[in-house]
């Protein structure tokens, strides 16, 4: 986050203008050897002299020499350093101790990167292993540095380092040496220095003496500077890498505004031209769910969402949730939309177990419905004891919060990371929302999962950019004219009614068919034009419930032979299952030799029945036909092989009527006609068009029913002339 | 006139291949794919013309798979399945 800035400033880049300081390390001279080295960089080389006579041995160099206080260390060394590169008009400062740990001769790659950034501090990062190698400061410390300026300070113990000679009088330090030369390069990035690390070599020499309890100290000071970033107050900002910034006033604030809303949150999006506008809220919503969504990103975001969700920050949690999410480079989106799960309007079961966890811990029990009395008594105890609730709620929060953040988190990771593992695109269903679903309808029923289906719809329709992207062909075609806020609304309607159809149809598989009505009044009339043995195709579509559907007409007296690609993750398994347990219906897949057709059409030889799909090819070909007023591509098979093999042609169109009940009803479009060569192209090109008008009336009854979720229209399917 | 040529004319005429000479078709000349570029939905009329014509019938996909290979190998199959053979 970005805090007001007084006076902002970009250094120009150093070029030669920088300084070389070499620093006494533990109080000893630097060594002529590194000093030579120093000067062979092709930059003044300054020391300072403490005391006359002390570095005889470095008299005859052409060294800059800075007056340092008796008594005076590094931080006063730098100081006298930065006002005499202001004398000199020298940009900036690079500095590393003379004891010959590091080779002067890299300074020149500090240089070179300060030359294409001026506004950085630049700090070496030694080998793992070495004396100011990131693991010596402790793990947690680490974390907590990271927590406080939310980068790797893997280099921060590292005194080789570079940076502009203002960032000495701007930044102020309060802890002491050696703790100083990290919370320097904190604070140096709070005032909007950028950081850059370079790797470094290390030389062997004396150790330093250890100072008892360092790494408590080095943990205190990293703690109290993850505290200070979580204070929301903004901190000073000194430098921005931008010649254009603008400081805030209270002359300008719009001025400030549009500077920080570009410049902040518009960086922070990295997507491209597009930015976060009031203007475009639907597009603004699609770049914030494009940010930090790797697995660990979205359970960390996850989890803080669950944490401050879980905390009583009474009408303040949306703008805690997007402060530290901003903060900590966390997706907004869905840190606000996990803090959710905790709020009071859905069922509130976070705030009663915090409260109830609180009452535990107070009282070693918990609140029952005896202690909260009839509802009257209720009532005043609710307002009586209010105070006591809520110091209930904010200390039962303080244990659940985080336990639930960590099981959520846990849940989400593992849930992205094998999304990720399969090379799918980031997905908010799949095995565990089906495994779900599958436990509401085998133990609680279908009105629960239908609960949650209206709870999750908006967020997957507004979470998946490729779900709206999905829906959108057919809606526009079917509903020209309609706004964007129609469209999005439309879309939830349709996707709502989509898995109100997969519960069904699952429910119909776990709890038997028995369960489920379907109203089917042409029935008998279907089964006599079954009895006549010259073959049957029935033609589906991705229309209502055709898959329920097919269910109803497992009594024709032949077995169905279902062209049908399987797919393991569908959430129509146990409807599979169901259909192999039955003898009346087998399926045929389309990926094995010729796509299956050898069985469909020794079917039809045979007087049987073979259901195909209307609207998908399966590799084979297709031909345009009229849909909704453009040329679609649908597949010609069903119509040749009803040709061909002189059968009757269905269409079958299922509707989802209500709660697991829905009507189907049939069109006959061809009655046992063959024909031969020309003529029956023709007659399968008829024969299509027929059944684009039957799908396109069953649409103008049921417009929320088609479940083809692509560009139907542009789909790349191979079209031929039937 | 031999089976195998027979099931190229019947071939060539009811599937209008119209650029295609009976005669050049190969016996062991595979029929769909590469070979003489038949397709599924061909595939469902050589099954229908088989059953018109010869009363051989082919009941799955791993008997379509050899009998609809080459002209030798559907030749093979009515031969065999023809009934009064």
């Amino acid at each position: 986050m970005t805090g007001p800035a007084a006076a902002v400033e970009r250094p120009p880049a150093p070029g030669a203008a920088a300084l070389l300081v070499l620093a006494a390390a533990d109080g000893a001279p630097p060594r002529r050897d590194i000093a030579l080295e120093a000067l062979a960089a092709g930059l003044p080389v300054a020391i300072g002299t403490p005391a006359a006579g002390a570095y005889e041995t470095l008299d005859d160099l052409p060294l800059v020499r800075l007056q340092v206080p008796a008594g005076g260390g590094r931080e006063e060394l730098l100081r006298a350093a930065a006002a005499w590169a202001e004398v000199h008009h020298v940009t900036h400062i690079v500095v590393l101790d003379g004891d010959g740990r590091h080779a002067p001769a890299e300074a020149r790659a500090f240089v070179a990167a300060l030359a294409e950034k001026p506004c950085s501090i630049v700090v070496g990062r030694a080998a793992p292993g070495a004396a100011s190698s990131p693991g010596r400061g402790g793990r947690l410390a680490r974390l907590l540095l990271r927590v406080a300026c939310g980068a790797d300070l893997a280099g921060a113990r590292c005194a080789f380092r570079a940076f502009p000679a203002a960032a000495l009088a701007r930044v102020r330090c309060a802890a002491r040496a050696p703790e100083r030369d990290v919370e320097f390069v904190v604070r140096a990035l709070w005032a909007g220095l950028e950081l850059i690390t370079i790797p470094v070599s290390e030389r062997p020499v004396a150790a330093p003496v250890p100072r008892p309890f360092a790494r408590l100290r080095a943990l205190a000071a990293s703690a109290r500077l993850a505290a200070r970033n979580l204070n929301p107050w903004p901190h000073r900002r000194h430098f921005h890498p931008d010649p254009n910034a603008v400081p805030f006033s209270w002359r300008h604030p719009v001025r400030y505004w549009k500077y920080l809303h570009h410049n902040v949150v518009y960086r922070r999006l990295g997507a491209g031209e597009e930015k976060l506008s009031l203007r475009h809220p639907l597009r603004s919503l699609r770049l914030l769910h494009l940010e930090s969504t790797t697995p660990h990103e979205i359970s960390l975001a996850c989890m803080l969402g669950i944490f401050l969700g879980a905390l009583p920050l009474i009408a303040c949690h949306t703008v805690a949730i997007v402060f530290y999410a901003t903060r900590f480079r966390l997706n907004r989106a869905i840190a606000f939309y996990a803090s959710n799960l905790c709020a009071p309007w859905v069922p509130p079961f976070v705030p009663a177990l915090d409260i109830e966890v609180g009452h535990f811990l107070l009282h070693g029990r918990f609140i029952t419905a005896a202690d909260l009395g009839t509802r009257e008594a209720l009532f005043r105890t609710l307002c009586a004891e209010a105070h006591l609730r809520l110091f209930e709620y904010l200390l039962g929060s303080l244990l659940v919060g985080p336990a639930l953040a960590l099981l959520v988190g846990a849940l989400v990771y593992a849930f992205a990371a094998g999304r990720r593992a399969r090379g799918a695109a980031p997905d908010y269903g799949g095995r565990p929302g089906h495994a779900v679903f599958h436990f509401l309808i085998r133990r609680c029923g279908v009105t629960p999962a239908y609960v949650l289906l209206a709870l999750l719809v908006p967020y997957y329709v507004l979470l998946r950019p490729s779900a709206r992207r999905a829906a959108a062909p057919y809606l526009r075609r079917r509903f020209p004219g309609r706004g964007a806020w129609w469209r999005l609304a439309a879309t939830m309607r349709t996707f709502n009614a989509f898995g109100r159809v997969l519960i069904d149809q699952t429910a119909l598989g776990i709890l038997g068919a028995e369960r489920v009505r379907i109203d089917f009044p042409q029935r008998a009339r279907l089964r006599r034009i079954a009895a006549r043995k010259r073959g049957l195709v029935l033609l589906t579509s991705h229309f209502g419930g055709w898959q329920a559907a097919m269910a109803a007409i497992d009594d024709l007296g032949c077995p169905v032979h279902f062209q049908l690609r399987r797919e393991a993750r569908t959430a129509g398994r146990q409807l599979f299952d169901l259909w192999e347990r039955r003898a009346s219906l087998r399926i045929v897949s389309p990926d094995g030799f010729l796509g299956g057709l050898i069985e469909l059409t020794s079917a039809l030889q045979g007087g049987g029945c073979a259901a195909v799909m209307g609207d998908r090819a399966f590799g084979a070909r297709t031909a345009c036909a009229e849909f909704l007023g453009a040329p679609a591509p649908f597949p010609i098979t069903p119509y040749r092989l009803a040709l061909a093999t002189g059968s009757d042609l269905i269409v079958l169109l299922a509707t989802r009527t209500g709660k697991l009940s829905f009507r189907l009803r049939f069109v006959r479009i061809a009655s046992g006609r063959s024909g031969a060569g020309a003529a029956r192209a023709q007659n399968a090109g008829v024969l299509l068009q027929r059944y684009v008008r039957c799908v396109e009336r069953g649409l103008r009854d049921s417009p929320f029913m088609w479940f083809n979720f692509f560009d139907f229209w542009n789909s790349a399917q191979h079209t031929r002339s039937p | 006139m031999s089976l195998e040529d027979e099931l190229k004319s019947m071939i060539v005429r009811e599937l209008k291949l119209e650029d295609v000479d009976p005669a050049s078709i190969a016996d062991d000349q595979p029929l769909f794919g590469e070979g003489l570029g038949l397709d599924s939905l061909d595939a469902v009329e050589l099954v229908v013309l088989l059953q018109k014509h010869y009363q051989v019938e082919v009941k799955d996909m791993d008997q379509g798979r050899t009998v609809l290979a080459s002209i030798r190998a559907l030749a093979d199959f009515v031969r065999s399945e023809r009934p009064g053979r």
